[in-house]
């Protein structure tokens, strides 16, 4: 039943924002009841389009008022029925909120508003040399706000990620229509990570008005191929082989025989439509030397996978064409049948040769045609059942084919859904994928956001419940206090090393009846004299590596070193570089430990693809899945990544790891002058260049610049050959360190993101383009206070950690000033005589009483870590 | 909760209460079920891009005709007649439409049902039993300018040229403001002619069945349509394009009898007027035994190659249709589609930019051709502007049906060729010209709007008769 309009909003909503802004027309208002999906729809009371911000909170002020619900709706072309207005309500269209408010290319960001359509972002950047990475199908006509809505896929994600790993902060409006920023843009900010959590939120935790996104260097080289085989199955191999050979291309799309039927003539491919007739679309970039070789490379394992025919597309104009008949599949669908349905399914990248042949018996046991096409790559596959939604028959069968799909899936460790959302169509399924206690952490989360319900009601969560009776279930099961439980309970000042994660959720159980807090550590740690100190320190190894997958599931304590010691026999890695190596995973995990390839290949932000965690009341809940992409809820993995311990007891993580680079090699250029080194950091950022590490060291020996280069030979002499001009044309001095002394250089400089005894260190993180003004400040600053500085930064990242040395009342002093100066400044460690003047953790961000709301209603009775991260440590 | 279906079960036959479409030029269910609402054309949508409005969107417009089709929403809507108003029939979102949607037929169709309604001409509803599909007729005023327009303007070229002729004397002797408050001038393409240079030729092209030898050797024997207002206001358009075709060998033909294409007919929801021009063209080319018949104007060349479409449930016509339209080349592609003459181009040091007319580059997908022609001329510098193929706001009757959205669209379009600093913005369609021309002409620019035909022509001028 569509909720009564009261008779003033739609007047109101005109004052507020002009008549012109609002359609209330019954015969309009039809063309706004269904998005790019097919089967369900139902007009909105309303619909608003606000310019600016400031009308878009107006107008969810006055439908909160009015207690409508509130829709977004971007470009209306998601196939998930996530912009289905299924109670009525006020959708509020971004169309005219189109505008891209400032471009920050040192920095790599951009500041849109939500409406901005993606390739009209890319087509301003191109010319520039930059590009938003994501590039859903849809791109053409999809905007950045639905973009990141449904954290937004595409075929080049394998390469480069999906939309959330492009997102550096959003603006919100509560359901107040107050407005907030969840972050500034600069990257890693401490706190908890509301802008991975909105990211893919499908509009249920409030309405983006404006995104501050990350811009990616286009590459200076692209080559595609198009490889055709006799078989899916036989494709399906062929990615798999290919990833595992360690080459990591831009993207591997697969169509079968259906989906080249659909876009062949159209778009001139000239492809054989023979059934069973699969293509491989297969892309790399980067820097020119070395990339045919590698493209060799890939062609070669096709061709030994059963590839009949390789087909080039060398000139842009024809891979152009190429790639917008593949985004064009699902579009072309009207010229096979009248309707289809869409699973998308994500599952390790091993098992889809096996998944293609299920899709091929249940093709023909339930006598649907299908259209195939996948991001292969990462295991994502979009089986597209075509039926005739005139015939019931068929409607029922496509549905039940679907949904088959979908539970052989989970039961081989997919996802519901790896890039289009749960939205309307897959709200049935998450029972199926999420233990009742996990949906009930979902609920909380979307309790502390929605408390109204306002929000697009009705998606994600099954039809069967609503997100208020979940999290009312977890309160109340957190509400219990059993004495008898109690007693269990270590005292306080206790540190514990549990034997098991079951072990420890008795424990974190007994903890929470008895009231004790809970600290969790990864090592042997001091203990705090009112809290239980639990140590993962005794769960070692791996849960489950499957190589071929580049994904490894290990417990929690497992050390870093522990880890790179699986890997290294299968030519993997996890690119972090730190000063201890026997630091646990879960706890660099909790801390968001960065080093310095976070240039070349991220952060642990983008790299935890799951995560096991105890709850403050030892309920084992798991977040995410063991595949590279995954829209299945909300994305709580981002959340508990660096919330250091706030939330829950991290049991296990499941990580993206990489194949070793076949060479490496670092520069280091001697600079004459901090300036000079900010000039030739200058010069780096625009060539174009992909170092992996870009790093600024300085002390009173000097300045050096160090790059390093990873990927093939020639693309790495390349790298070191235009470094090298660059920095001597600056007066620098270069020298190039290769094999084991790269070795050691690397474990060296990691020293200096460590703490040193009588030295205080400090982590700032700055925009990109600020770099030389902070240094200038931090210098300055230095003087001032009389401290002995030794500065060294993820310079392109604008990330800068200082070890400082001085007089104790100096340091924090200078400490101080540094946080009233730079609000991202975290001291991570101090001697004791420095007794800190200002917040360690920094300034608190714009977003501060979300994160509190977050930790009260995940946390209620503070358990977990009081006292860190500008919490109170309160307890009740 | 409410929940409707998309579509309606087709075993349960719903009689609709509401006017519908009536079964004479019924938009094609088949087509509009094509539409898979993918949404992929919205960006193309110069409606959609200027209000951000669903129902302004190539999808919106298609659900409304499907709603219609469906007996949901009336034929008498307000925002379905509005909305098949709006829409500039630039046919952007069929050229990006992955399912091949025939947008253009459903659009012209509808807006026929649309006028056959108002005009109590409809015939019976296409579903037995619904109301008879009878609109209130539109006011005398916007009748009798129809009449006079559709039924003998458009339709007799010899008082269209008589028209002209008195509009441009009133044009030049001052007394252009009754001729253009009537809106009239705009329609004939006088209005904003003076901002052009070369201005128009004294004379207009007259089709007498003249034949024009080639220069040199005879590779090719071409008809050439001349159309209405390329014919009087463009007329030295076309004397260029005939010294372009003979000087790259082409005998040409200029049939009598021939008239205007029925592009403004067809696009205004009159077929039966498009129809009956379409016939009466296709008699004047028939067995003239010509290698091409040639179109300098996009709009028109769109239309003739639609011929078979449009006459597609004539049968003593329609494979006389298919025939003639097999021949139809727009003079770009001819000329692109040939080795034609490069050896006689001289050079014209000029910045260009090209504006993509609509019915060039979604209608007839020509894109590439017009840029090689341009390329090819010595001196001459391409640069792009951006959105060169969004619509300009031309489209036929649209800047008098439509004022606001023309004008703001034309704004929009003269802003992206601004910003390439060109000195010239090329084209290859009337309307396209006078509205840039006249968005020029608002703004005070200097820069000139030429057809891409007439650089060439200048170009193998330049050679002829050195300056």
């Amino acid at each position: 039943m569509s909720v009564a309009t009261p008779a003033t909003l739609i007047d109101d909503l005109r004052t507020a924002l002009g008549a012109d802004a609002v359609v209330a027309t019954p015969e309009a208002l039809l063309t706004y009841d269904s998005d790019g999906s097919m089967l369900v729809s139902h007009p909105p009371d309303v619909v608003v389009l606000p310019a600016t911000a400031e009308q878009a909170a107006e107008a969810v002020r006055l439908a909160t008022r009015a207690g409508m619900p509130i829709v977004a709706r971007g470009a209306g072309t998601g196939i998930a029925g996530g912009a289905v207005p299924l109670r009525g309500g006020v959708m509020i269209s971004t169309a005219r909120m189109d505008k891209t408010l400032s471009v920050d290319l040192r920095s790599r960001l951009a500041v849109v508003q939500p409406g901005v359509v993606n390739s009209d972002l890319n087509t301003y950047l191109a010319p520039r040399g930059y590009q938003f990475a994501p590039d859903p199908s849809s791109q053409r006509a999809s905007t950045i706000g639905g973009n990141i809505a449904t954290n937004a896929g595409g075929p080049h994600c394998l390469k480069y990620g999906v939309t959330s790993n492009h997102v550096l902060a959003v603006e919100v409006v509560d359901h107040t229509g107050q407005r907030y920023w969840t972050g500034d843009g600069v990257l890693d900010p401490v706190g908890y990570d509301l802008t991975g959590l909105i990211a893919g939120s499908e509009g249920t935790l409030g309405v983006v008005t404006a995104a501050i996104v990350r811009l990616t260097p286009l590459p200076e080289s692209v080559r595609v191929v198009l490889a055709l085989f006799p078989s899916v199955v036989a494709a399906a191999a062929a990615v798999s082989a290919v990833i595992a050979a360690g080459s990591l291309p831009t993207s591997l799309e697969l169509m079968d025989h259906n989906a080249i039927r659909a876009v062949n003539q159209a778009y001139e491919l000239g492809l054989p439509e023979t059934t069973g007739t699969t293509a491989l679309i297969i892309e790399v970039d980067g820097v020119n030397d070395g990339l045919d070789d590698q493209l060799d490379q890939i062609i070669a394992i096709c061709r030994a996978h059963g590839a009949f025919d390789l087909r080039p597309a060398r000139d842009p104009a024809t891979q152009a064409r190429v790639w917008t008949a593949r985004k064009s599949v699902a579009g072309a669908i009207g010229r096979l049948a009248p309707a289809y349905y869409l699973v998308d399914t994500v599952v390790p990248r091993t098992k889809l040769p096996l998944m293609m042949e299920q899709v091929e018996r249940l093709r023909a046991e339930y006598r649907l045609e299908v259209c195939n096409v996948a991001h292969a790559g990462d295991g994502n596959l979009h089986p597209l059942v075509l039926y005739d939604p005139r015939d019931p028959d068929q409607r029922r069968r496509a549905h039940d084919l679907a949904a088959s799909v979908l539970e052989l899936s989970i039961e081989h460790g997919g996802v519901v859904s790896g890039e289009h959302g749960i939205g309307l169509e897959k709200c049935e399924y998450l029972p199926r994928f999420f233990s009742p206690a996990e949906l009930q952490l979902h609920a909380t989360i979307h309790q502390v956001f929605n408390p109204t319900g306002c929000f697009n009601p009705a998606k994600i969560f099954p039809a069967d419940t609503t997100p208020a009776e979940l999290a009312a279930a977890r309160a109340a099961r957190l509400q219990q206090h059993d004495p008898a439980r109690a007693a269990a309970a270590p005292a306080p000042g206790t540190f514990v090393a549990p034997d098991t994660p079951a072990a420890a959720a008795e424990l974190l159980n007994a903890c929470h009846h008895a009231g004790v807090a809970v600290i969790p550590t990864g090592g042997v740690t001091a203990c705090a004299p009112d809290a239980v100190t639990v140590s993962t320190l005794r769960w070692h190894g791996p849960l489950l590596y499957e190589p071929d997958d580049l994904t490894i599931k290990v417990a929690a304590g497992t050390t870093l070193a522990e880890l790179q010691e699986l890997l290294a026999p299968h030519n993997q890695m996890l690119p972090l570089d730190i000063a201890d190596p026997q630091r646990s995973i879960g706890s660099l995990v909790a801390t968001a430990t960065d080093g310095p390839r976070r240039l070349g290949y991220g952060a642990f932000r983008d790299w935890v693809l799951a995560l096991d965690v105890l709850e403050p009341d030892g309920e084992l809940v798991r977040l995410g899945a063991q595949v590279v992409k995954n829209v299945t809820g909300y994305d709580l993995v981002k959340l508990y990544v660096g919330s250091a311990g706030t939330l829950g007891l991290i049991t296990a993580v499941a990580l993206k790891v990489f194949p070793q680079p076949p060479d490496s090699a670092t520069l280091l250029a001697q600079m004459p002058d901090p300036a000079t080194a900010c000039t030739l950091l200058d010069a780096l950022a625009a060539s174009r260049l992909l170092p992996t590490a870009v790093e600024y060291l300085a002390d009173s020996n000097g300045v050096v610049v160090a790059m390093r280069a990873e990927g093939h030979p020639a693309a790495v002499e390349r790298h070191l050959r235009e470094a090298t001009a660059l920095a001597q044309q600056r007066g620098g001095t270069v020298s190039v360190v290769r094999a084991a002394d790269e070795t050691a250089f690397w474990r060296q400089t990691v020293t200096r993101y460590a703490p040193v005894a009588d030295q205080a260190l400090l982590r700032l993180s700055v925009w990109p383009a600020r770099f030389a003004a902070a240094l200038h400040t931090i210098e300055q600053t230095a003087q001032r206070q009389q401290v002995a500085v030794a500065v060294t930064a993820h310079a392109l990242n604008g990330i800068i950690y200082l070890q400082v040395a001085g007089d104790p009342a100096h340091v924090a002093a200078y400490h101080a000033e540094l946080v009233a100066a730079f609000p991202h400044t975290r001291l991570l460690a101090t001697p004791p005589a420095v007794i800190p003047q200002a917040p360690v953790w920094g300034q608190p961000p714009a977003a501060f009483d979300r994160m509190r709301a977050l930790k009260v209603a995940i946390d209620p009775y503070n358990r977990m870590h009081p006292g860190t991260l500008w919490f109170t440590d309160q307890r009740s | 909760m409410t929940v409707t279906q998309p579509s309606s079960p087709a075993s349960q036959p719903v009689i609709p209460l509401v006017i519908g479409f009536s079964a004479k030029d019924k938009p094609s269910s088949d087509i509009i079920n094509t539409c898979v609402h993918c949404g992929l054309c919205l960006s193309s949508c110069p409606t959609y891009r200027e209000t951000g409005l669903e129902m302004a969107s190539p999808r919106g417009r298609i659900y409304l005709m499907k709603a219609v089709d469906e007996g949901r929403i009336s034929l008498a809507s307000e925002v379905f007649q509005e909305q098949m108003s709006l829409c500039l029939n630039c046919r952007a979102c069929e050229a990006v439409c992955p399912s091949g949607v025939q947008y253009g037929a459903i659009l012209e169709a509808s807006r026929a049902q649309i006028e056959q309604a108002r005009a109590g001409k409809a015939g019976p509803p296409a579903t037995p039993g619904a109301p008879e599909p009878k609109l209130p007729p539109r006011p005398l005023w916007q009748r009798a300018l129809r009449g006079a327009v559709f039924g003998v303007l458009f339709k007799r070229m010899e008082v269209f040229r008589l028209f002209s002729a008195m509009m441009r004397l009133y044009q030049r002797s001052g007394a252009q403001w009754l001729a253009r408050k009537s809106g009239l001038l705009k329609l004939l393409g006088l209005a904003d002619t003076e901002a052009m240079l070369p201005p128009i030729s004294d004379h207009f092209s007259v089709p007498q069945g003249q034949i024009l030898p080639a220069e040199g050797e005879r590779r090719y024997s071409v008809a050439l349509l001349t159309g209405c207002i390329m014919s009087t206001a463009f007329a030295h358009v076309h004397e260029a394009t005939i010294r372009v075709l003979r000087k790259n060998g082409c005998e040409v033909i200029i049939p009598p009898d021939q008239g205007c294409c029925g592009a403004l007919h067809t696009h205004g929801g009159d077929l039966d007027g498009g129809r009956e021009l379409a016939r009466r063209n296709i008699a004047a080319f028939e067995g003239l035994g010509v290698d091409a018949i040639i179109v300098n104007a996009a709009g028109c060349g769109s239309t003739l190659k639609e011929y078979g479409h449009l006459l597609h449930d004539d049968p003593a016509w329609r494979e006389r249709a298919e025939r003639f339209s097999a021949k139809v080349k727009d003079v770009h592609e001819f000329l692109a589609g040939i080795e034609f003459n490069r050896a006689a181009l001289g050079r014209l040091n000029l910045t260009v930019t090209y504006q993509e007319p609509c019915h060039l580059v979604h209608a007839q997908r020509i894109s590439a051709q017009p840029r090689a022609l341009l390329t090819a001329i010595p001196g001459l510098t391409l640069k792009e502007m951006p959105e060169s193929s969004l619509c300009c706001g031309s489209a036929g009757i649209y800047n008098v049906t439509q004022p606001e959205m023309a004008m703001s669209l034309g704004a929009r379009k003269i802003d992206n060729a601004l910003t390439t600093g060109a000195e010239i913005i090329a084209t290859a369609n009337p309307g396209c010209a006078l509205q840039l021309a006249g968005e020029l002409r608002r703004r005070g620019k200097q820069v000139e709007v030429r057809y891409i035909i007439e650089l060439l022509d200048a170009a193998y001028r330049k050679v002829e008769t050195p300056a």
